[in-house]
């Protein structure tokens, strides 16, 4: 086994873990973070997805160690034509329809990708995922770089509006909560712990936040 | 060149994108190995142009590490036959920055004590967009409190063009759900929110001053069925700023401790509010919400909210929500929000209301307790809901008359939908992703309430196999109005074939769970190849910005004239294609030439 292949389970904890703590567990994670850019050339060069084509073909390999799985890795996240820096402020309105974009790295390439969103998760919280959207590989062109639209329609819900996280310290503001934006390299379990993140054994998942402003008015 | 033949050529270029020669056979060499008739030509060995007709919109979205970029829209995009959008320019945004301040804070706090600092805000700007359907500007911000005598927030937007509509900017004051002794009340408790309007021709520095002596000024008290003061709630307004904009907080936010409160109206409302006291004391006791509705906005006045007679006592409803698994074992489900609601009447004051609600969500045992209220004010019964985790092949539940007992719901199956996607030469494509939502048809049949609970239940979603095939689950009903879907089709990355849509399935009359419906064979369209380059004012390469392609609605629709949509409405675009621009700022995608 190796040191990340025992990471059947999403990272947990506090929603203002520092995204680089899921990251510093995953060394070939990290180099694939240095070539983001140049892996963002491979991806689906038509239709919905990312366009370019300059790869160093080493990179493209997923198959050499079939023991070895890295961690998947998220690149961007766009919403409704804005990106949204990690870790920055996001708003929705209530019962709005936004539409997440996340583009993904893995380069296990015959992976497919989970992308899970969370409001409000935690350890204490494991609340069952407002969006998912798969991720699937390319039978004919599998790249390292993917791309898949989320639908958000569920991430602000009424009472999200008037009301803090569940964990939050008091004095916290109202309407604001923790956005948390999981991908996984396994289909995640409909049964284990942490509920809604756990994966079959040698799954990785890579999490990302946002500070989720949930605002009763567009 | 046959459209089949063009198919598997793309195919072969894709792979030589990732370097394996030995797929990388050319598409073409020359114009001529095109259809140079429609205007294509070629390029990078690909035959690029012949776009499919109709009416398309683009948006541009800057990359986040150039700040010094902002998006564009283009409501009207010619796409030429060769294929290339030379023009893809991002523009330098202006700068809109400024200072929260109060300007007076809600009586009777005396004016010595109301802060003259900057005060802690959300500041969100938007802008109606070029064409219905398309981003327009949105941008969030935070106004940071303190006594800095600077600019306490500073947003970059797109410069405004003569058709532009103007600016909206909201600022909503930080609430921080109570007084806090240490730092005192938080600057939602003694400032309404503002709206105002821009447009921006140059950089802006906006005073923003919340609050005055010259706002409407809501009094009140808080009184149970016996007449006694109520303590412990947050007392705000709700209410609209323009006509055809979403309910939203409108007045400062009051926390009573003896049943009497004060707020603030912002300026500029559009029609009556409400009056709105929401419980905050311990959770361990469990009252209604109290509502005033139908209070003036634009002048000032005094309100009474009283608690309806016999909302009885505490009860914890236990429910354990269960559903059946594909083999027929009943299981517990985990992860489903319940939801009850009931609405009790003052008698005498038909404006006064007092709502129950409880929300929670199952745990591992499929197990929901619910505090609320059993007397005869909400004799009428509750309105449960419940919404299964997402994925879920069990329907949600949507009763109306649920009376008060403990005991097991079992969620009764949704309906598959089964299909088969292939290309354009009829082969099965694997790793498409499916995607199922409600389609802007049946949301426009349901009325307000059911739309904001439909808008709670997450999209089911499912990648087809080798063979094309997928299912996936949906509800079938809802306000005992039939299921209508929209059906996503996205090919994976690196995929040749163009994105689909099957728009407004109808799921046929008094199907119910578990019963199947096939859409059959779903082909998608034969693919244009399109490419564009970005570029930042000064001409360079844009690396990493976004490309939107929407294709506008042909006139004709008659969705806006179902009973239940919204002011204003119009047919959005369809977004029909996205692209990532590479180093050299170009982008490539594809757009269906569907019919």
């Amino acid at each position: 086994m190796t040191q990340m292949s025992d990471l059947a389970r999403a990272p947990r904890g506090g929603a203002m873990r520092n995204r680089a703590g899921s990251l510093a567990r995953a060394g070939l994670a990290r180099r694939v973070h240095r070539y983001a850019a140049q892996m963002m050339l491979v991806a689906g060069f038509f239709g919905i997805g990312v366009a370019a084509c300059a790869l160093p073909p080493s990179l493209t390999v997923g198959a050499e160690d079939a023991a070895v799985n890295s961690a998947p890795a998220i690149t961007s996240v766009r919403v409704d034509g804005s990106e949204l820096p990690f870790n920055g402020y996001v708003t929705f309105a209530v019962s709005s329809r936004p539409t997440m974009n996340v583009s993904l790295v893995d380069t296990d390439v015959n992976d497919t990708l989970v992308v899970r969103a969370f409001v409000d998760y935690d350890a204490t919280n494991e609340l069952a995922a407002r969006s998912e959207c798969p991720a699937a590989p390319s039978a004919v062109n599998p790249t390292a770089a993917r791309n898949t639209n989320c639908d958000l329609r569920s991430i602000c819900v009424p009472t999200d509006a008037t009301s803090v996280p569940p964990y939050a310290p008091p004095g916290s503001l109202v309407g604001f909560h923790d956005l948390t934006v999981v991908v996984f390299d396994r289909q995640p379990l409909p049964v284990g712990s942490p509920a809604f993140q756990a994966m079959p054994a040698g799954g990785l998942s890579t999490t990302v936040y946002f500070h989720l402003f949930c605002q009763a008015s567009p | 060149m046959t459209r089949g033949r063009l198919l598997g050529v793309l195919v072969a270029l894709a792979g030589g994108c990732i370097a394996i020669p030995d797929q990388a056979t050319p598409q073409c060499y020359t114009d001529s190995d095109c259809n140079a008739a429609a205007g294509e030509v070629c390029a990078e060995n690909i035959c690029y142009g012949d776009p499919p007709t109709g009416r398309f919109a683009v948006s541009v979205v800057a990359p986040v590490d150039r700040p010094d970029l902002t998006n564009i829209e283009r409501a009207d995009e010619d796409l030429p036959a060769y294929g290339f959008l030379a023009d893809l320019t991002l523009e330098s945004p202006v700068a809109v920055a400024g200072r929260v301040t109060a300007a007076g804070c809600v009586p009777p706090t005396a004016p010595a004590t109301c802060p003259t600092g900057a005060l802690g805000a959300t500041i969100r700007i938007t802008r109606a967009s070029r064409f219905p359907g398309g981003d327009g500007v949105q941008e969030t911000g935070r106004s940071t409190g303190g006594d800095a005598t600077t600019s306490s927030f500073s947003l970059a937007v797109p410069r405004s063009q003569p058709a532009d509509a103007d600016f909206a900017l909201t600022v909503v004051p930080d609430d921080r759900a109570g007084v806090d002794p240490v730092t005192g009340p938080a600057p939602a408790e003694l400032v309404p929110p503002l709206r105002t309007t821009f447009r921006a021709s140059g950089d802006l520095d906006l005073p923003l001053a919340l609050g005055g002596d010259d706002l409407p000024v809501i009094t009140g008290d808080l009184v149970d069925a016996e007449g006694s003061s109520l303590a412990d709630y947050r007392i705000s307004a709700i209410g609209r700023f323009i006509g055809d904009a979403a309910d939203s907080e409108v007045s400062s936010v009051a926390y009573t401790t003896d049943g009497h409160f004060q707020i603030v109206l912002s300026a500029g409302l559009a029609g009556p509010v409400a009056i709105v006291a929401r419980r905050t004391g311990s959770a361990m006791v469990v009252l209604p919400t109290l509502q005033l509705v139908g209070v003036a906005a634009t002048t000032s006045s005094t309100v009474h909210l009283a608690e309806p007679a016999l909302l009885g006592a505490q009860a914890v409803t236990t429910l354990t929500i269960e559903g059946t698994t594909g083999a027929g074992a009943v299981l517990p489900v985990a992860g489903a929000r319940v939801i009850a609601t009931a609405t009790a009447a003052v008698t005498g004051t038909p404006n006064d209301q007092a709502v129950m609600t409880a929300e929670v969500t199952t745990g591992d045992d499929g197990v929901a307790q619910l505090p609320l209220l059993d007397g005869p004010a909400f004799a009428a019964g509750y309105h449960l809901r419940i919404v299964p985790p997402g994925g879920s092949n069990l329907a949600i539940l949507d009763e109306s008359a649920f009376a008060l007992a403990n005991g097991a719901i079992v969620l009764k199956p949704r309906i598959a939908l089964l299909g088969t996607v292939v290309d354009a030469a009829g082969v099965p494509v694997s790793s498409v992703s499916v995607t199922v939502r409600p389609s802007l048809h049946f949301q426009y049949e349901l009325t307000d309430a059911s739309q904001v609970f439909l808008a709670q239940i997450p999209a089911a979603t499912f990648v087809t196999a080798a063979d094309g095939d997928f299912v996936v689950f949906v509800d079938p009903t809802l306000e005992a109005i039939a299921g209508h879907y929209d059906i996503q089709l996205e090919p994976p990355s690196g995929s040749v074939v163009p994105g689909d849509t099957v728009s407004d399935f109808a799921i046929p009359d008094g199907t119910l769970g578990p019963a199947q419906v096939s859409l059959g064979t779903i082909t998608l369209p034969a693919a244009a190849a399109l490419h564009g380059r970005i570029s930042d004012p000064g001409g360079n390469s844009v690396e990493g910005a976004e490309l939107r392609v929407f294709r506008r609605p042909a006139a004709g629709s008659t969705l806006c004239a179902l009973p239940h949509a919204p002011v204003g409405c119009q047919v959005p675009a369809a977004l029909q294609a996205q692209a990532t621009s590479d180093r050299d700022g170009i982008v490539r995608f594809t757009l269906p030439r569907t019919p």
